[in-house]
């Protein structure tokens, strides 16, 4: 089997149907493919692995093959304001456009800041040139442009006027709060040209075209906008350098537009307070609650304080929804069995694609005892990730060569398929939100990831399918659900099973599905969190918009980039970001372990402690006489690995826990978490630290509510070892048949 | 920078005789040295066959420019480490 060029790719609405309800599959092929088939199947293990049991599906026989005319169908990054335009604007009399900007990359491509109408009848067009200047056009042809560049990350006042009476022209950049520009104002004379505003207006793209329904836009800008204002009338040079020193000045002048983004924060719509009322919204989730020209330290919840939070970032590789045509869709048969499931969708030449869904239970019939909890939002952080291609050091930090996969290389490729919270935007600003609505290359079965360690490879949803594989094989009865159910219904549809399996890595959580948890337990519920480093980022699901989250990446942790000061808040509900631990709601609380150390070369195995031997946990160890366990398995070689947790009374572990076994011997490749270091000593690595562990706890509460936690990520992949038959999949057997009493 | 390596010395034939495995300090300190070079020209594997066959390739360091592929394929990943580990010290 070839690792081929990704030639058909696709995504589909929902990442989880219930049965009677429909699923749809948008589809994109090379231009060179006639036709493809869509089929189902069930997804059972997706390592390809020749080590390890192989890659197992089963056809779904109620869906019989179907051929689809191949499309070619393409996604269009870059977010931008689009306010509709029902009735032409003449703009007859003097005019000024003023608004600040803080534009983040000379990308030596056009940038538009403001324009009006398609890109090919352009009426007006103020934009950022491939020299970093600042150049306005009306129908395409050049009026004025700049010669000072901007300077990167900083922000300046810019505008143009427009007098038709006396056939003069005027444009402007004037530096605010820096001086490494000099402001430059220039006019040209002779000129005369009634802008005329038609269609649409657009701040931080143009659009090409309209495209059934979807917007198509170019020449996408990079940088905040704050204020975008036109006043009928002239506003003097003397004026506009008073206007750099004092912020809130306001002319005495008519507005006839004026766009406040300090208003609707939280969801897409764009206010215009002017004469015109040129409403709309913003498209492809641009970052809101940003710091504005306004914002001085002095608050740090745009909440308290909107007027300070009035910027938007813009980004040419935003995306939310690809809008793809549907190709396909399928009404789940009634009464058909909870699980993992996956389209494919392939050609006559070994082309393919799979698109992985969770059917849940249906509502009628009776629920299993046993619910798998997908983490999907854990999935939606390192959708797309860019961390082989353009993470820096990333060889180091995984101890070995970087291996690419065609994925990779197609996503490096075409970065309009949208980014990673674990990436950087084309400016270097971190990415705040991520969406499912547009092929995920890495949430697929067959796919190996550089994160994944050495040996299979996976990480998050294909890592996953080893427990899928293990509960299969020895016929555990489950459902399966997505924490965007969890999102949506709460505790209400967890209530009823005996236990919750997790994943190998849920480090991704909502309030909300905390709290569910928490319910769940003090409910009586058991857990068994079969993963290292969950629930460890507090993230926000948006209530209106489906299947995008944000996440702040707020005060600490182990993060791939930092938030800026300031923008610490949710844009999507105002919640505070950042890790669990430092909202007072530390891993260690709800699961007996929290964060300590990761590493990604090879994995290390336990060794039971003296609490393993206590009666009250005997039936953990029925069967298992090895005082070393783990000391085998897919990932990394060892059932403790890549990241990974440990006891901790001071962060809210329960002092009633048995600590059965800790892993020990890790590399020096392992590290403690950047949370724990105030002051950075030298014995950080996995030799020195004694921080460096996976502790495998069990605990009970007072509702009864048992919880058995392994603290890493590396233990499913040792499930399977020696045909399932291993101490690590014996001591999991063993607490599942006890907890799904 | 690469004259330190040119000597065998027990450290670097620790890492030669099992790439993928628990190193002591010393042998890290070279190989955090090797590996936290700049990502243009930095030599990186594309997967042609899952779990049997690698192409030695060159990162060129920009977003979207497609790693320039050298004619040498690998059959194991601990091969390919050693390959590198060699060009990389010029020995």
């Amino acid at each position: 089997m070839n690792n081929k060029i990704k030639k058909i790719v696709g995504y589909s609405d929902v990442l989880s149907v219930r049965p009677n309800y429909k699923i749809s599959f948008m589809i994109s092929c090379d231009s060179k493919i006639k036709y493809i088939y869509s089929e189902f199947v069930k997804l059972i293990q997706g390592d390809c692995n020749p080590e390890g049991p192989g890659f197992k599906e089963e056809k779904i026989l109620d869906y019989k093959i179907k051929r689809h005319k191949a499309i070619n169908q393409k996604i269009y990054s870059g977010s931008f304001i689009y306010l509709p335009i029902r009735k032409k604007i003449l703009l007859k009399k003097e005019i000024t456009f003023i608004t600040y900007i803080f534009p983040t990359l000379n990308s030596k491509k056009k940038q538009t800041i403001f324009s009006s109408d398609y890109e090919n009848k352009n009426k007006i067009k103020l934009f950022i040139n491939k020299n970093f200047c600042l150049e306005l056009s009306i129908g395409n042809k050049k009026i004025l442009s700049l010669k000072k560049k901007f300077f990167e990350k900083n922000w300046y006042l810019i505008g143009f006027s427009n007098s038709p009476k006396s056939k003069k022209f005027k444009l402007f950049q004037l530096p605010v709060n820096h001086e490494n520009t000099l402001p430059e104002i220039i006019t040209r004379d002779n000129i005369k040209n009634i802008i005329r505003l038609a269609n649409h207006l657009s701040i931080g793209s143009s659009i090409k075209n309209k495209l059934n329904k979807k917007l198509v836009n170019s020449n996408s800008y990079n940088g905040k906008i704050d204020n975008p204002k036109i006043y009928e009338g002239l506003i003097s040079e003397n004026q506009l350098l008073e206007k750099t020193m004092n912020l809130k000045l306001n002319f005495k002048l008519k507005i006839l537009l004026n766009l406040d983004f300090s208003k609707h924060i939280s969801n897409d719509k764009i206010i215009d307070k002017g004469k015109y009322k040129l409403s709309g919204y913003t498209v492809n989730f641009p970052a809101r609650a940003m710091k504005g020209i306004l914002w001085n330290g002095g608050e740090f919840n745009w909440k308290l304080k909107p007027q300070h939070y009035s910027a938007i970032h813009f980004h040419d590789d935003d995306i939310y929804d690809a809008k793809w045509n549907k190709t396909f869709d399928w009404i789940i048969p009634k009464n058909f069995k909870s699980g993992i499931y996956s389209a494919r969708v392939f050609d006559k030449k070994n082309n393919e694609d799979y698109i992985p869904f969770t059917i849940l239970p249906s509502k009628k019939i009776t629920k299993n005892k046993i619910l798998f909890l997908l983490p999907t939002a854990s999935y939606m952080a390192y959708a797309n990730d860019h961390n082989s291609v353009n993470a820096y050091n990333y060889e180091m930090l995984m101890g070995r060569l970087t291996v690419l996969q065609q994925e990779d290389i197609f996503l490096d490729k075409h970065r309009e398929y949208g980014l990673s919270t674990y990436d950087t935007h084309s400016d270097g600003s971190g990415v705040c939100y991520t969406s499912r609505l547009r092929p995920i290359l890495n949430m697929r079965p067959k796919y190996s990831s550089s994160n994944g360690g050495i040996g299979s490879g996976l990480w998050q949803f294909n890592a996953d399918t080893h427990i899928v594989d293990w509960l299969e094989r020895h016929n555990f009865k489950y459902d399966v659900i997505t924490d965007e159910d969890l999102e949506k219904e709460g505790l209400k549809i967890i209530k009823d099973y005996k236990v919750i399996i997790t994943s190998s890595h849920p480090e991704y959580q909502s309030t909300k599905c905390w709290d569910a948890i928490y319910s769940f337990q003090n409910n009586g519920g058991n857990l068994m969190y079969l993963g290292g480093n969950g629930w460890y980022w507090r993230i926000v699901w948006h209530d209106k918009f489906p299947g995008i989250i944000e996440v702040r990446r707020a005060e600490g942790g182990v993060r791939a980039w930092e938030a800026e000061a300031g923008e610490y808040y949710h844009s999507f509900n105002g919640e505070y970001g950042g890790l669990w631990r430092r909202l007072g709601r530390a891993p260690n609380k709800l699961l007996g372990v929290g964060f300590t150390g990761q590493g990604f070369d090879v994995s290390s195995y336990y060794r039971r402690k003296p609490q393993s031997y206590l009666k009250a946990v005997d039936f953990i160890f029925k069967n298992v006489d090895d005082e070393i366990i783990g000391d085998f398995g897919l990932i990394g070689g060892g059932a403790a690995g890549l990241e990974i947790d440990r006891y901790d009374q001071n962060l809210g572990s329960p002092k009633n826990c048995y600590v059965l076994a800790t892993s020990e011997n890790h590399s020096d490749l392992y590290l403690g978490v950047t949370e724990e270091i105030g002051v950075n000593l030298p014995n950080q690595s996995g030799s020195q630290n004694p921080k460096v562990k996976a502790d495998l706890i069990y605990f009970k509460k007072k509702s009864g509510s048992k919880n058995f936690s392994t603290g890493s990520i590396a233990w499913s992949g040792s499930l399977s070892h020696n045909d399932y038959n291993n101490n690590i999949s014996r001591i999991t057997y063993n607490v599942l048949k006890n907890f799904s009493k | 920078m690469t004259k330190r390596f040119t000597k065998k010395n027990q450290y670097v034939s620790s890492f030669l005789n099992k790439p993928f495995s628990k190193h002591n300090l010393e042998t890290l300190k070279i190989l955090n040295i090797l590996r936290s070079a700049k990502t243009k020209n930095k030599y990186c594997l594309i997967c042609i066959k899952p779990f049997q066959l690698w192409q030695l390739a060159k990162m060129t360091g920009k977003r979207g420019n497609t790693p320039k592929l050298i004619n040498k394929f690998f059959n194991n990943l601990e091969d390919a480490e050693r390959y590198v580990f060699k060009l990389r010290t010029n020995t």
